[in-house]
């Protein structure tokens, strides 16, 4: 059950061809559906994944949060190290992007995962029979309260019982790292222990 | 929130660039082309992922640069519908409250999809949230700066590329109304009526 996920990413199938905004000659995309990442040869994923893949066909759809940061964090220290480059003045909008999409992932747990870590969760979730886009959220998101994972994973009244729910959020814990603060983890565990009466 | 899209272009590299690598200045080229735009019906272009394959180049009569058909793939900003995402607020208006990623700021959150029941404060401009509990109401508000976790519900994309002269008239207010007009190429709805949703320090402390 639940693994043709009614409202995931493939949704986006549609489009076959498209206008960049700025007007210049079309480019014809072809937007990869996610659901397929695996066939690639890398996805937006590094090495480690294409192991998951092999492991069990169990990989985040769509791109990780942690590994848009990853790229962008090499990117820039790529066009910090070819140095005062002649082509950088037209680069406005590459270095305001890379800056703010930056900015916004490092405010994220992402920031701390490595592919080895996604293949360690993603092998803690083959249990729990959820979907690609449930995993994916996830990861981008660490929750830390059952109310968070309501939300994430669609039915989970159904689907979940309180203890699943439990061992989920353990799992999570444990296995991603960063803690948006300290204050929150122990707020968190505290409020793990009391259990999760959310409201 | 970020997907991976493979595209097709051909690139023209002008000859004062023959001196760098191809690859290199074609990757330039392709992020100064799509960095930070919205491509209709794909999303915002963060930046080049990688190239997949380059075909031969050609040099046209009359023109010293060189023309390269390059297959890549590029990092691009589309949540998928139910997706959650956390935001900040970036104001309230009677059309709802605005959030932005940073990087990202058409996101509107519509007044129906706001914690029922909710009021617009007139005075301070902000949405409030008269949330109930057994002592009577308390007013929550949604301030400038907070941040907030909400679900996308709905996106649009509107096709803001340059149309022709469509008619005679209208030279100089035309101009005006270009200016007022000026859509966001790509808009997302978010929704926050459901437990969980809405401003982080709501939920925090149960």
């Amino acid at each position: 059950m639940g693994l043709g996920p009614r409202r995931g990413p493939q949704q986006y199938k549609g489009p076959r061809a498209a206008r960049s905004e700025s007007g210049g000659p079309s480019a014809e995309l072809r937007q990869e559906a996610p659901v397929r990442g695996s066939a690639g040869p890398r996805a937006l994923r590094t090495g480690a994944v294409s192991a998951c893949g092999s492991a069990g066909g169990q990989e985040a759809a769509g791109g990780r949060d942690g590994s848009v940061f990853q790229l962008l964090t090499d990117l820039k220290q790529q066009r910090k190290d070819s140095g005062k480059h002649k082509q950088s003045s037209g680069q406005q909008n590459l270095n305001t992007i890379m800056y703010e999409t930056l900015k916004y992932i490092s405010k994220t747990p992402c920031r701390f995962q490595s592919p080895e870590i996604v293949r360690d969760f993603l092998i803690a979730m083959k249990g729990h029979k959820l979907t690609k886009a449930e995993k994916l959220q996830l990861l981008n998101h660490r929750p830390m309260t059952a109310v968070e994972i309501q939300l994430m994973v669609e039915e989970s009244e159904e689907r979940l019982t309180e203890e699943q729910i439990e061992s989920l959020l353990q799992t999570v814990s444990s296995v991603l790292p960063g803690n948006p603060a300290e204050e929150l983890q122990k707020q968190a565990t505290t409020a793990a222990e009391e259990d999760d009466d959310p409201e | 929130m970020f997907v991976l899209v493979e595209m097709m272009d051909t690139v023209r590299i002008p000859p004062w660039q023959f001196e760098m690598k191809l690859n290199d200045s074609i990757a330039e080229e392709l992020n100064k082309k799509l960095a930070n735009k919205v491509v209709y019906n794909v999303g915002l272009c963060i930046c080049l992922y990688d190239i997949t394959k380059l075909e031969d180049s050609y040099i046209f009569p009359g023109d010293g640069a060189s023309h390269t058909k390059v297959h890549f793939r590029y990092v691009v900003f589309h949540p998928f519908l139910d997706e959650i995402l956390i935001g900040e607020i970036k104001g309230c208006s009677q059309d709802g409250v605005h959030v932005s990623l940073g990087f990202f700021d058409d996101i509107v959150i519509p007044p129906e999809s706001l914690q029922q029941p909710a009021k617009f404060d007139e005075a301070e401009q902000v949405w409030v949230w008269e949330y109930e509990t057994e002592e009577g109401a308390h007013d929550l508000y949604m301030d400038t700066g907070e941040e907030i976790r909400f679900r996308i519900v709905d996106e649009s994309f509107v096709d803001t590329s340059p149309t022709g002269p469509s008619s005679t008239e209208a030279s100089t207010s035309g101009a005006t109304e270009e200016v007022q007009k000026k859509e966001a190429p790509y808009t997302l709805v978010g929704s926050i009526s459901e437990p969980g949703l809405g401003l982080l320090s709501w939920w925090t402390n149960s």
